[in-house]
């Protein structure tokens, strides 16, 4: 009998997966975009997950503070953060301690904590989010409505704003960072597109290391060091590979052709 | 009583622990991990031997690291395989013949 | 006793059964319920304008006014599917975009255009329009329809209107962007070529135009949500799991021309259904 249960199980889940090829993925709204669920340890400590949200952060880091010197991996429940973790000063805790920021000068509320009252709790809730509020919603609204609007992802173009000097993303962090001086820039160079006609792709060194370092792609997203070696595809990208690391979780989404292929046959 | 010196003692303990940060003198290896991967920015200015001499004290300092604490092993630990992973891909891609031009 | 626990035992197995496919088919494709409404919408079982034309109730039941009548048709003549759908962000999905008054009020979604320059606005004023998307009698729709229509290409199925060779005979002109200055990529030619897509016998063969759609969408509105671009990658391409809204039946069961108008993909099935 559980034999045929488990055959039964087994079948249902095949025919849901194949229902599920060929649709239209669900379109988040603007401010959910790049959010993120950690869930590794709340909830069996009796917190609802935290919800974090990729862009109340990121104008005030850039990719590379938080990945390389504060130490979150790229990837889903590849840090497992603990509690314990943020009351010793490290990830959220290094800068969620209850104290004046030296680098944004304003009172950053403090993370984790062993034991809380009532009127505590409140704090908790700020990350560890209890339900959603439409408060998250008008954040986001009020901050996306300065800034370079742009039509997919959540709407901002993150790129144009920190040229602006809309956001100011900090990029180092006294005693946590090691202070060296800024990535020498790489130069730009063109990827050439598959098909004959695409325009084919330039990728900019110096728009990426703006907010990143060498360390973060390389070696561990792009292997290949000299052009040509790393070979990939579309249907890699797609399936989150390569550029799709942080192209439609975070940065802007792949469904924007344009932002990439972006050079016109003729100047080739 | 014992639970007095208990609290007293879990207290120091986590103060002593709370401030990895602080601007108290660093540990030795923290000054030692600082400088050697300060040359991530600029490893593709490096020579060959300066990066094999680099990924040497990467290697040193992963045996130090992993017997730390372990929020600090999590988070330097991590920190330093970029940092030496790095170094390991320039190495490797100096140390390759040049392939020929394809285009 | 035994047979009885066996029964318990399968009784739960299917009642899981239909609990882990609901969620997967109900808010991804649409179920055999919603194809029938969708069915009782197409001639000939329900009239030309009805086809593409939305209600949206969503938001609207909830703020007790009445729900939103929107015809794709009237905004279809004027641009094409990538201003709203990519450029605009409406989701093709119902439900995803979440549209609000306020939102519409600021110039977002519907209020890009209905700002009292382009189209009418979305704003309170002397003039207030609000029946005209809430609209409870669709009778002067109903109108407008037959008087916009009546100029067009006729075609059997969907609007009653053969939407391309509209196009192509310089009958609408839809515009392909708002000038926002976003590029638009070229379609390379080797894309140009139409596709036959093989099927079982010869006779059911497909012609497939990336051209054609393109006019309309940007290659990111099917790749790869829709189709994936894998070689042999589009597994279950069957006329089923079209029909009951996957692939093409994404847009070609509700917006686009509907699927029993078959010989437009099966160039050689034609015959029996032209009227």
């Amino acid at each position: 009998m559980k034999k045929i249960f488990l055959t039964l199980l087994l079948l249902v889940v095949c025919v849901s997966l194949g229902w599920a090829s060929g649709m239209m993925k669900k379109k988040l709204p603007p401010y959910d975009y790049g959010s993120v669920t950690i869930n590794n340890y709340s909830q069996q400590a009796g917190m609802p997950p935290v919800q974090f949200d990729h862009w109340l952060h990121r104008q005030y880091a850039t990719c590379r503070l938080c990945h390389v010197d504060i130490g979150f991996g790229m990837t889903a429940n590849s840090t497992k953060i603990r509690s314990t973790d943020n009351m010793k000063g490290y990830f959220c805790g290094t800068c969620h301690n209850g104290k004046e920021s030296p680098v944004y000068q304003i009172k950053i509320f403090d993370s984790c904590a062993k034991e809380y009252k009532r009127d505590e709790y409140k704090r908790c809730t700020r990350c560890h989010i209890l339900e959603r509020s439409s408060a998250r919603e008008d954040a986001f609204e009020r901050f996306a409505q300065k800034m370079p609007r742009e039509r997919l992802g959540n709407g901002i173009n993150w790129e144009k704003a920190e040229e602006m000097g809309l956001v100011k993303p900090a990029d180092q962090l006294e005693g946590v960072s090691i202070m060296k001086p800024k990535l020498k820039i790489q130069q730009d160079f063109s990827l050439k597109s598959k098909v004959e006609g695409m325009p084919d792709i330039i990728f900019s060194h110096k728009k990426h290391t703006v907010w990143n370092g060498c360390e973060l792609c390389h070696p561990d997203i792009f292997v290949g060091i000299k052009k040509g070696t790393t070979k990939f595809s579309m249907v890699d990208i797609f399936e989150g590979k390569y550029c799709g690391v942080c192209h439609d979780k975070v940065a802007f989404p792949q469904s924007d052709c344009a932002r990439c292929h972006n050079k016109s046959p003729q100047e080739k | 009583m014992k639970n007095v010196t208990v609290t007293i003692l879990a207290t120091a303990v986590l103060l002593f622990t709370a401030v990895p940060y602080g601007n108290c003198a660093e540990p030795p290896w923290r000054t030692e991990f600082d400088e050697t991967c300060a040359g991530t920015s600029e490893a593709m200015a490096l020579s060959q031997s300066e990066l094999q001499a680099l990924i040497g004290r990467c290697e040193r300092l992963q045996k130090i690291i992993e017997q730390l604490d372990e929020s600090a092993r999590k988070v330097f630990l991590k920190r330093l395989l970029m940092c030496k992973n790095l170094y390991q891909y320039v190495l490797d891609a100096k140390s390759k013949p040049p392939e020929p031009l394809a285009q | 006793m035994r047979l009885f626990s066996g029964t318990t035992y399968l009784v739960t197995a299917l009642l899981l059964a239909v609990l882990a496919v609901s969620p997967a088919g109900k808010s991804e494709a649409i179920d055999r319920a919603e194809l029938a409404n969708v069915m009782q919408t197409i001639p000939p079982n329900g009239a030309f304008w009805k086809y593409g034309t939305l209600e949206m109730r969503r938001k609207t039941k909830k703020a007790g006014v009445t729900s939103v009548i929107f015809p794709h048709w009237s905004h279809r003549a004027r641009y094409t599917c990538r201003v709203c759908h990519q450029d605009l962000g409406f989701s093709m999905r119902s439900g995803d975009t979440g549209i609000t008054r306020s939102q519409n009020v600021s110039g977002k979604y519907c209020g890009v255009c209905h700002n009292g320059v382009t189209a009418f606005s979305v704003k309170d004023g002397r003039v207030r329009h609000c029946d005209k998307c809430h609209t409870k009698d669709t009778k002067a729709l109903e109108q407008l329809f037959e008087s916009f229509s009546s100029d067009l290409p006729f075609a059997s199925f969907g609007n009653g209107i053969d939407w391309s060779a509209a196009i192509k005979a310089g009958k609408i002109a839809p515009l392909n962007s708002l000038n926002t200055g976003l590029p638009i990529l070229p379609l390379p030619d080797k894309l140009k070529v139409p596709m036959k897509l093989g099927t079982s016998a010869a006779r059911s063969d497909v012609i497939f135009s990336h051209e054609d759609h393109y006019f309309e969408l940007d290659c990111s509105a099917c790749h790869p949500d829709i189709f994936n671009i894998k070689k042999k990658g589009t597994k279950a391409f069957n006329m089923e799991n079209n029909i009951y809204g996957n692939y093409c039946g994404a847009c070609h069961m509700r917006v686009a021309f509907p699927m029993n108008d078959c010989k437009r993909c099966h160039p050689q099935m034609g015959g029996s259904y032209t009227p």
